[in-house]
């Protein structure tokens, strides 16, 4: 192993399953979760080089990993429906490795009819609480649109409970 | 039912992780990601020499247009002296025929050496 493979191996280590935990809220299967988790950590690798020591190495690949799910779900979007039009998961929720209640199902499953970028700006304000300031930093976007596309995703979220009930 | 649900969805009990990984897994992510890292490394070793050798022909190539340039250029300096009666040409104009005649040599070398060069490429493509 040369000098940077260990040096990489310790992140690995060190991140590799909270990032698991991260993208896993967002893509929501497990086999998509590990695909992200891997690929997005050999796009980490690929510009370790480039990587400046001074900033914070956990924010880095954090950020790789989360707009990874978001271009894996767009890949498989475009996959399963050509014509780009997002797919309705109201018809089932198969997942072998869930063990949550009725409620977070039916959040699981709203959350999988919301489009990607939308998704991922819900999992990182809803369940992780992270200020509007720093999703834009990670995705790249406005405040104001990030705003915007959160309560657009909570009104669909409600409406599909409503649906439900 | 929109008071129900708003209750619902502000439970930090919502928010709890619901989802399971099969047995073992985090032990064998790591060694799963360093593999793939290793040998996405040994790739890029691999492709490195093919780099190195892409750029060499780059240069070659623009060197040889670049030779076949200069030929022409002066080619078309020779023909224009060749009609011209040299007794009435002023020393300086002599000067720089010679200095173009120079040129010429060194044009002739230049294309002689990519020619060989780009025969070479050939033979190795």
């Amino acid at each position: 192993m040369t000098e940077k493979e260990v040096r990489f191996s310790k992140i690995v280590n060190q991140y590799s399953e909270q990032l698991y935990w991260k993208a896993r809220q967002i893509v929501i299967r497990h086999e998509d979760a590990d695909d992200v988790v891997q690929n997005a950590f050999l796009k980490a690798w690929s510009r370790f080089d480039d990587f400046r020591g001074d900033a914070n190495i956990y924010t880095w690949i954090y950020r790789i990993t989360v707009n990874e799910a978001i271009d894996f779900l767009r890949r498989k979007r475009e996959q399963v429906s050509p014509d780009g039009e997002m797919r309705i998961a109201d018809n089932q929720f198969a997942d072998d490795y869930f063990d949550g209640n009725e409620t977070q199902k039916l959040l699981y499953e709203a959350m999988e009819t919301l489009p990607e970028a939308q998704r991922a700006t819900f999992s990182l304000r809803y369940f992780d609480d992270m200020p509007y300031s720093e999703i834009s930093k990670i995705l790249g976007t406005t405040e104001g649109g990030l705003k915007a596309n959160y309560h657009l995703a909570v009104k669909k979220i409600k409406d599909f409970f409503q649906r439900k009930n | 039912m929109n008071n129900d649900f708003n209750d619902i969805f502000d439970k930090e009990q919502l928010k709890q992780n619901p989802f399971k990984v099969p047995a073992g897994y985090f032990d064998s992510l790591n060694t799963r990601i360093m593999e793939n890292v290793a040998r996405q490394a040994s790739a890029q070793k691999s492709e490195k020499p093919a780099q190195t050798k892409n750029v060499r022909m780059h240069v070659l190539r623009w060197a040889a247009a670049c030779a076949c340039v200069l030929v022409i250029g002066v080619s078309a300096v020779l023909f224009t002296f060749k009609d011209t009666d040299t007794s009435e040409v002023p020393a300086t104009a002599q000067q720089s025929f010679f200095t173009s005649d120079d040129a010429f040599n060194q044009a002739a070398d230049y294309t002689m050496l990519d020619n060989h060069d780009m025969y070479q490429m050939l033979a190795e493509e």
